[in-house]
């Protein structure tokens, strides 16, 4: 995965519990850890949590964030709706930019 | 093991979590405060799926009203016996949400019937997933039969939700008892957005979908990371 040729670890976190963290990385296999987080603390803590009703659920807004391997965020892309999703392209792009 | 001893097993935990939270400097216990500053928000207004600009719900008085209903376990039962005949279908989906992550016995007929005549899905919706999380639910014929009879739901979101409530129950995922003691734990109101650009990432420790324990720090010094909190089909 291009991202791994960076040096990077993607994680992306949902604001459920373990088995259905599990249900959703073997639908979409996505190819990086699937983080629960039932009680949505993470969620909480980065500003995103419960903000949109989709699927008549109250859920988090889309969103990435890119840390340094200094344990920096350096870049936040915090969406206002479902499709408001920041590119593949443009993260890798930031990835690729960050000091090495 | 019978409802009342489930009950105060999950009562002691709770009691437990809260002196520790107490000794971190953890908020005062304040569930009245914190349900009437949720009622009062007209959650139907921000109920959408693309933010207007400048109209962001408060979704911080959410958070406080699950982690104070969370904290206060069986004394947040009536009051959210209460809201979960509200006016407002948000206000009924959170009191079913919250009376199922307590895992409150006495809240069965009442989630029952929210999931057989309540005309909002989002309220339909909360009520399943908590009538699974109930400690009761793995073992009550009633319980399980209401839930496979809405995965026939007129709505597709709850008839979805039912599928995954059916797994809960399937997998015996540990009911709603386990999950309040992560809230009361987990919780500081202070951090809350605390995610600012050029400076350290918020630090945090999740399970994977396997259980394994992944820590933010566990990178430092290695690699980049990029944090996602989204579905997509990378």
């Amino acid at each position: 995965m291009a991202f791994e040729a960076q040096g990077a670890r993607l994680l992306t976190v949902v604001g459920q519990e373990p088995f259905r963290a599990a249900w959703w990385r073997e639908k979409l296999r996505p190819g990086f850890p699937v983080l629960a987080d039932p009680v949505v603390r993470v969620q909480g803590l980065y500003g995103v949590a419960r903000q949109l009703v989709v699927h008549d659920e109250w859920v988090n807004v889309p969103a990435a964030f890119v840390i340094d391997r200094q344990g920096v965020l350096r870049q936040a892309h915090v969406g206002r709706g479902f499709n408001d999703r920041v590119t593949t392209e443009q993260l890798l792009d930031e990835v690729s930019a960050l000091p090495r | 093991m019978n409802r009342r001893s489930l009950l105060g097993a999950a009562g002691a935990g709770v009691l437990s979590a809260w002196a520790s939270r107490l000794l971190a400097d953890a908020p005062a216990p304040d569930l009245p405060g914190a349900l009437r500053r949720f009622v009062e928000v007209d959650w139907q207004k921000h109920a959408v799926m693309v933010k207007p600009p400048g109209a962001e719900p408060p979704w911080q008085l959410r958070l406080e009203a699950e982690y104070q209903a969370a904290c206060a376990g069986e004394a947040a039962v009536a009051p959210l016996l209460d809201l979960s005949e509200h006016a407002s279908p948000h206000v009924r989906g959170f009191a079913a949400q919250m009376l199922g992550v307590i895992g409150e016995p006495r809240a069965q007929d009442r989630l029952l019937s929210l999931l057989r005549d309540d005309p909002s899905a989002l309220a339909r919706n909360y009520a399943v997933e908590a009538l699974s999380r109930l400690p009761s639910a793995p073992e009550d014929a009633t319980v399980a039969a209401a839930i496979a009879a809405t995965r026939r739901d007129a709505n597709g979101n709850v008839a979805f939700s039912a599928q995954q409530a059916e797994l809960r129950l399937q997998k015996r995922v540990p009911g709603g008892n386990a999950l309040c003691e992560q809230w009361v734990a987990g919780y500081d109101p202070g951090r809350l957005g605390a995610a600012r650009v050029a400076e350290p990432a918020p630090a945090f420790e999740l399970a994977d979908d396997r259980g394994e324990k992944v820590r933010l720090a566990g990178f430092q010094g290695r690699n980049p990371v990029v944090l996602l909190f989204q579905l997509a089909d990378w």
